[in-house]
């Protein structure tokens, strides 16, 4: 089991848990860019292939909103209209 | 002869930049000469690899496409470009932005497979990048010397009608051209292929700098002076019913020549009913569509026009009319509306 240190601050967390959604979205991008060199797999599975990346748009733009000063007005101006729809109920 | 398109891919999304190199690339008359992730590796390798036509995302980090879009066109020697973008109802009024501010179409990156939409990519891809691709002039900041308004006062109109087609670059030439019609205009249709998220931002512009009455075209309207009418959706086609007391007919059926609606049927039916009381034109498009029917017309003794090469955001249209010996007299886009207002202005026998 990993041991968090006890000390490190809220900030240092969230700038850990972006790095770690940006190494994830690197590789997402890294499978999607493989399948494309596939022009028959394109044809075959546009959606998915368009998903995958829209899941590493929304990896990169969550950890911008978990690296900025204030995550509120951050997650406001998320240029996915996925992040921002979700929180516009919440008002 | 066409040269060879070579392109520049500016998308910040690894994942996007790999599928379209493998879509373009592959394609005959392409060649992906660099890919970019920002605007920042695009300014350098623009001068690197000297594409002839850029592909950019509209929305990137950093420096976004519609900025970067922006630098480009101020450049000396702008090169032409094409937005690529997902097409949600704010990426509509983004893409709209982009072709006010000078890309020579905005094309929504493919969500279906075999839709076709690959081919269209390419084929405007190779247009851009062969003649007659060039910015849009509307919000370059250019100049226009389009006689706006003054020399038709007092317009007194003939009874005849006017036709046009436009499909790429068509956005730009509406916001340059209608703007010149003065609010007792001929009757006028317009058969515009362009996007349908494209339609209603362009008619809340047109309504607010068009002196006349726009508005979309609708099954069984009369043709009415002051009234300008836009047929747009992709799903219907536009005749002209009848003459005396012309309407416009909106009908369900297959595309002709893959374009729908179709200007050639328009025109056709114009020739048709309207005879030589028309005045029709076929500005900046993609394809041909526009072409036969605007011969017809000429042959029932219309007078029929095409924009030039040098104004066309993309000349393959007018080139197309101009070259099957459809159109009595080619013009820049700004001595158009002149052009067009006179064919269907009053002479007194003093004159």
């Amino acid at each position: 089991m990993t041991i968090i240190p006890s000390r490190i601050d809220q900030r240092a967390m969230l700038a850990l848990l972006a790095a770690e959604l940006e190494d994830a979205r690197g590789q997402i991008e890294a499978l999607g860019g493989a399948l494309c060199t596939d022009l028959d797999l394109i044809a075959r599975h546009l959606p998915e292939l368009q998903a995958l990346d829209h899941a590493g748009q929304r990896c990169a733009a969550i950890a911008s909103i978990l690296r900025s000063a204030d995550i509120i007005e951050a997650v406001r101006a998320a240029p996915l209209e996925t992040i921002a729809d979700r929180i516009a109920p919440l008002g | 002869m066409q040269h060879e398109a070579r392109v520049l891919i500016v998308d910040d999304s690894l994942i996007m930049r790999a599928l379209f190199n493998g879509v373009l690339d592959t394609a005959r008359g392409v060649r992906v000469v660099g890919l970019a992730a920002s605007a920042a590796e695009a300014r350098r390798m623009i001068a690197d690899v000297r594409p002839n036509v850029i592909t950019l995302d509209v929305e990137m980090p950093g420096m976004n496409g519609l900025e970067f879009l922006e630098e480009i066109m101020r450049s000396e020697k702008p090169l032409p470009v094409i937005m690529l973008s997902a097409l949600t109802q704010r990426g509509a009024e983004t893409s709209f932005k982009a072709l006010e501010l000078g890309a020579v179409d905005c094309f929504p990156k493919p969500t279906a497979p075999a839709s076709g939409e690959f081919e269209k990519l390419t084929a405007l891809v190779r247009a851009a990048a062969n003649r007659g691709a060039r910015p849009a002039r509307y919000a370059t900041g250019q100049p226009t010397r389009t006689q706006h308004h003054a020399p038709h006062i007092g317009y007194d109109w003939n009874g005849k009608i006017i036709l046009m087609s436009t499909s790429t670059g068509g956005v730009d030439a509406m916001l340059q051209l209608l703007p010149s019609f003065p609010a007792n205009c001929p009757p006028t249709v317009i058969c515009l292929g362009i996007d349908p998220n494209f339609v209603e931002p362009l008619l809340t512009r047109l309504r607010t700098t068009c002196p006349a009455k726009v508005v979309l075209a609708e099954d069984r309207q009369p043709l009415r002076q002051g009234v300008i009418q836009l047929v747009t959706d992709p799903g219907l086609h536009a005749v002209i019913d009848r003459w005396p007391d012309p309407t416009l007919g909106l009908r369900r059926s297959d595309p002709i020549n893959g374009a729908r609606p179709s200007a050639s049927l328009l025109f056709a039916t114009a020739a048709k009913t309207a005879g030589a009381h028309a005045v029709a034109t076929v500005l900046t498009g993609l394809g041909t569509d526009g072409v036969a029917g605007l011969k017809a017309l000429k042959a029932a003794g219309s007078t029929t026009f095409a924009q030039d090469s040098e104004s066309a955001v993309l000349d393959e249209a007018p080139a197309a009319a101009r070259a099957a010996g459809a159109v009595a007299r080619a013009l820049p886009l700004d001595e158009m509306a002149a052009a067009l207002l006179d064919q269907c202005r009053r002479v007194s026998e003093a004159a």
